[in-house]
C-alpha cells in the first residue's frame, strides 16, 4: 500500500532529536526537534557546531575517552547518557544513539545520532538513587544497631549466668552457714550445760571420792566437746578450701587401696565386695577426699551389714546427665529415711543399736563433696540395703 | 494414806545428763525410784513389756528430744499408739538442750506432752513437776 | 608466575619481528583501540598488547585500590611483564595517561625502553597557577557524574559486537567481543587517579628518546599541554597531526602510523 510518505517531513517532525555529523564532529544536518531541544536556530548549528559543543568539559572527557573509541571500533553506540547544554547555558539530560555511515570501501562518511530527552526519566532516576542510598544507609544502621543489640544481649546473658552462679554460690554458703549454726547450737550446748551442772555439783559435794568421780565425768564431757569441736573446725577448713588442688584419680587404684585398708574387716565379715569403673575410669578430684569418701562408704556398708545374709557391696561409676557419678550399693540393714533421713549426714548421729556406729564419716563426707560443687544422695529400704550416689561435679 | 513418791523415768542418751538429773532428784529425795533408758526404742519396749504391770509404769517421764535410733518425737508417736493399753496416766516432760521455737510449737500441740524445758533443768522445776502431779 | 601475569593483564602477542613494540591504551578503553595500528607493524615487530588492570579483559580480581591509587602501580605491572617476557630495547607506545605510565617505567628502568612514543600525553589535567591543564576540579566532578550515570545503564550500553578479524578466525560468528567494557566502580577510581594526578615533576627525569604525537583538535590534551610535555622532556620530538579528537590512532590512523614510521627508522 502506498501511503505517500514524505520521509523528509517525517524526519523533520520526528519526536526525538536527530542530527548528522562529519567524522570530525561538525553537524551538517539536524531535525527540528533537535533544534527545539537545544534552543538553537538552524543557522547557528549547521556547519557551525560540533557535537562536543553541546557538552560540558567533563562530558567531553567521556566523549573522547569512551564514546568516540567505541563508536570507532564498533561502528555504533547506544544509550549513552550525556548532559546537553542548550543555548543560554541550561543543561538537560539525554540518551544518545549513534551509528557510523560508511561507503562501500568502508570509509567513514557521516555519523547519524539520535538524541532522546530524558529529563523526567532522570528525575525518577535521581529519586531512585536517593531512595537506594537511604535504604542502604538505613540497612547499614540497622545492621550496626543489631550488632550492638546482639552484643548487649550476649553481655546481659553472660551477666545473668554470672548472677545465677553467684546466687547458687550464696545459697550454698547460706545452707552451710545455717547448718553450721544448727550444729553449733545443738552439739555444743549439751556438753557445755553438762559441764556447768557438773561444776556446780562439784562445788556442793564434799567427799574426795565423790569429787574424783564427778571430775572423771567432767573429763568425759570435755573429751566429747573436744571431738565435736575438732569435727566442726575440720568441716570449716574443708569449706574454706573450695579451690583445693585436684589430682588425676584412677578409680580402680583408690578402690584397691581402700580394700587393702579394710582388708581385715572384709575378711571377718565375709563380705563380697565388687566394683566396675569401666564406664568412667578417671576423674580430676582431690585425692584425700576421694580416699575418705570411699573409705567411709565401704566401711559403713560393711559395718551395717545384715546378720541374715552375706554382705554384697558393689561400687561403680557411670555418666549420668553429663555428670560423673559414683554409686555404692549394699544389701545391709538399710536406714528408715522417713524417720532418720534428716539426721543421716548430721554430726555424730547414730541409727542403729550398734556398738560401733558413730556416723561421723558421712558428715565430713557430705561437706567435702558439696564444697567442691558435687552432691551426695541416698536411697534406702530397711532390711534391704542402701545405695549412696555421689555426683562429683556438675556439667563436665 | 501417805503420799507415795513418784516413779520417774529418764529417757536420754546423754549418760552424764542422766547422772546429773538422777543426782538432783535423789539428793532431794523427790522420787521413789528412777529408771534410766538411753533411747526411745528401749523406752517403748519397756512400756510395752510392762503395760499390764501398773506399778512398773512410771508416773513422770523426762524425755529428751535428740536421741539416736528413736528420738523424742518418734517416741511420742509410738507412745500414742500404746497409750490405751496403759491404765496409768504418765506425765511427759520434754526437754532439749537448745531453745527451738519450732519444737516448742510442736510440743504445745501434742496432748501427751505436759511441758517443754530447756536444759539444764533446775531443781525448782523438777520439784514443781513432781509435786503437782502426784 | 608468567602465566599469572599474562592472565592478569590479558597480554596478547602478535607479529613476527625481532624488535618489540609494547602498546598500552589510555583511560576509558582497552587494547582494541590499537586495531588500526598494529597491522602496519606486525612484520617488523613483535607486538605486545595489554589491558591495564581494571580495564578490558584484565583480571578484575587483581584490582587493588591501594596499589592502583597512583600510576606507579601500573608502571610496576609493565616492568613485571617486560621482565617476564624478557624484553629489551622496547619501543613503548602509550596513549593518554599511559604515556605518563610509560615515562614512569622508563625513569625506573631506563634500559628497558629504546624509544617512547606518547600519543596525546598530559602530565596534569587540572589547571594550576601558571599551568594550563585544560580542566577545573568542577569539570572532573562533572566527569565523575557522567561516569556514574552511564553506570546505571551500563549493562546494555556497551553491547557486545562480533569481531570479524581475519587473524582470529575463532572469534568469527559465535563469539561476541565487547569494547571498553569496564567495571564502573573501577572506572570511577581509575578516572580519579588519572584526572587528579600530577606528573609534571617526572618529565625532567626522563632521558629516553621520546616522540610526542599531538592531535590538532584535542580537548583532553590540547596543543598547549603537548608543548609543555615536549619542553620538559630533554630528549623529545614533537609532531602535530591534522586530526580531531583525543584518539588520532582511531580517528586518523594513517597519519598516526606515518608519524610513527618516520620516527622509528
Amino acid at each position: 500500500m502506498n501511503y505517500n510518505l514524505d520521509y523528509k517531513e517525517l524526519y523533520n517532525n520526528f519526536p526525538s532529536g536527530y542530527f548528522c555529523s562529519l567524522p570530525d564532529g561538525t553537524i551538517v544536518d539536524s531535525n527540528k526537534k533537535f533544534l527545539d531541544l537545544t534552543n538553537y536556530t538552524r543557522e547557528e548549528v549547521i556547519d557551525k557546531k560540533k557535537i562536543t559543543d553541546f557538552l560540558s568539559l567533563g562530558g567531553k572527557i567521556y566523549f573522547e575517552n569512551v564514546y568516540s573509541p567505541v563508536l570507532k571500533l564498533k561502528g555504533s553506540i547506544e544509550e549513552i547518557n550525556f548532559n546537553f547544554i542548550k543555548k543560554g547555558g541550561a543543561k538537560f539530560p539525554v540518551l544518545v544513539n549513534s551509528v557510523e555511515i560508511k561507503d562501500k570501501e568502508g570509509l567513514h562518511l557521516y555519523t547519524q545520532s539520535a538524541v532522546l530527552n530524558i529529563s523526567h526519566r532522570k528525575r525518577y532516576e535521581q529519586e531512585l538513587l536517593i531512595a537506594k542510598r537511604k535504604a542502604n544507609d538505613l540497612s547499614n544502621e540497622l545492621i550496626a544497631v543489631n550488632k550492638e543489640l546482639r552484643s548487649s544481649s550476649e553481655l546481659i546473658l553472660k551477666q545473668k549466668l554470672q548472677l545465677e552462679e553467684f546466687n547458687k554460690y550464696l545459697e550454698n554458703k547460706n545452707r552451710q552457714l545455717s547448718s553450721f549454726a544448727h550444729i553449733v547450737s545443738h552439739n555444743l550446748r549439751a556438753p557445755v550445760s553438762n559441764l556447768l551442772a557438773l561444776s556446780d555439783l562439784y562445788s556442793k559435794i564434799t567427799g574426795l571420792e565423790d569429787k574424783d568421780m564427778i571430775f572423771s565425768k567432767v573429763e568425759i564431757v570435755i573429751g566429747h566437746l573436744n571431738e565435736t569441736l575438732n569435727e566442726l573446725i575440720e568441716s570449716v577448713k574443708i569449706q574454706e578450701n573450695k579451690d583445693i588442688a585436684h589430682d588425676s584419680i584412677v578409680f580402680d587404684s583408690v578402690f584397691n587401696k581402700t580394700l587393702e585398708i579394710l582388708h581385715n574387716q572384709i575378711l571377718d565379715s565375709k563380705a563380697e565386695v565388687t566394683s566396675n569403673f569401666s564406664e568412667v575410669a578417671n576423674v580430676e578430684y582431690p585425692k584425700l577426699y576421694m580416699e575418705s569418701i570411699m573409705l567411709n562408704l565401704l566401711s559403713n556398708s560393711i559395718r551395717y551389714r545384715s546378720p541374715n545374709r552375706i554382705a554384697k557391696i558393689h561400687f561403680y561409676t557411670e555418666i549420668n546427665n553429663n555428670e560423673i557419678m559414683l554409686t555404692a550399693k549394699d544389701n545391709g540393714l538399710g536406714i528408715d529415711l522417713e524417720k532418720h533421713g534428716h539426721k543421716l549426714f548430721g554430726l555424730s548421729n547414730t541409727f542403729h543399736n550398734h556398738p560401733d556406729s558413730k556416723g561421723v564419716g558421712l558428715f565430713m563426707t557430705k561437706i567435702q563433696i558439696e564444697t567442691i560443687g558435687g552432691s551426695i544422695t541416698v536411697e534406702s529400704e530397711v532390711d534391704k540395703g542402701s545405695t549412696f550416689k555421689i555426683i562429683f561435679k556438675k556439667n563436665i | 494414806m501417805i503420799r507415795k513418791r513418784p516413779l520417774i523415768c529418764i529417757i536420754d542418751d546423754d549418760e552424764i545428763y542422766q547422772f546429773l538429773l538422777t543426782n538432783i532428784i535423789n539428793s532431794n529425795k523427790l522420787a521413789e525410784e528412777i529408771i534410766t533408758l538411753s533411747n526411745g526404742e528401749k523406752a517403748i519396749q519397756y512400756l510395752s513389756n510392762n503395760r499390764a504391770i501398773d506399778e512398773n509404769i512410771p508416773d513422770v517421764i523426762f524425755l529428751d528430744v535428740n536421741m539416736p535410733i528413736m528420738d523424742g518425737w518418734q517416741f511420742i508417736e509410738e507412745y500414742a499408739g500404746i497409750k490405751k493399753e496403759i491404765k496409768k496416766k504418765i506425765v511427759i516432760i520434754m526437754f532439749s538442750s537448745s531453745l527451738n521455737l519450732i519444737d516448742i510449737e510442736r510440743a504445745r500441740k501434742i496432748n501427751e506432752i505436759s511441758d517443754y524445758i530447756v536444759k539444764p533443768i533446775k531443781l525448782e522445776d523438777i520439784e514443781r513437776f513432781l509435786t503437782v502431779e502426784v | 608466575m608468567l602465566k599469572k601475569i599474562l592472565i592478569r593483564n590479558n597480554v596478547t602477542i602478535q607479529g613476527t619481528g625481532s624488535k618489540s613494540m609494547f602498546l598500552v591504551h589510555g583511560y576509558g578503553c582497552d587494547q582494541n583501540m590499537w586495531r588500526f595500528i598494529t597491522p602496519q607493524f606486525k612484520e617488523d615487530y613483535k607486538i605486545i598488547l595489554i589491558d591495564l588492570v581494571g580495564s578490558g579483559k584484565s583480571d578484575e580480581n587483581s584490582y587493588d585500590y591501594d596499589k592502583y591509587n597512583s600510576l606507579e602501580g601500573y608502571a610496576n605491572d609493565i616492568i613485571e611483564i617486560c621482565d617476564a617476557l624478557n624484553l629489551k630495547d622496547v619501543c613503548f607506545v602509550g596513549h593518554s595517561v599511559s604515556a605518563m605510565i610509560g615515562a614512569l617505567v622508563a625513569i625506573k628502568r631506563p634500559a628497558l625502553f629504546e624509544k617512547l612514543i606518547m600519543i596525546g600525553p598530559s602530565p596534569r589535567y587540572i589547571n594550576d597557577a601558571n599551568y594550563f591543564g585544560g580542566f577545573s576540579q568542577n569539570d572532573i566532578d562533572d566527569l565523575m557524574e557522567t561516569l556514574d550515570s552511564n553506570y546505571l545503564g551500563w549493562s546494555s550500553a556497551m553491547a557486545p559486537v562480533i569481531m570479524g578479524n581475519a587473524d582470529r578466525p575463532e572469534l568469527a560468528v559465535e563469539l561476541e567481543e565487547s569494547f571498553c567494557q569496564n567495571n564502573p566502580k573501577i572506572a570511577s577510581h581509575f578516572a580519579k587517579v588519572t584526572f587528579l594526578g600530577d606528573n609534571r615533576n617526572d618529565l625532567k627525569k626522563l632521558s629516553t628518546d621520546t616522540l610526542i604525537i599531538q592531535s590538532k583538535n584535542d580537548v583532553i590534551a590540547s596543543i598547549k599541554v603537548g608543548q609543555f610535555v615536549h619542553d620538559h622532556i630533554a630528549n623529545s620530538k614533537f609532531v602535530l597531526l591534522e586530526t580531531t579528537g583525543h584518539c588520532p590512532h582511531l580517528s586518523g590512523p594513517a597519519q598516526a602510523i606515518e608519524a610513527m614510521k618516520q620516527y622509528l627508522v
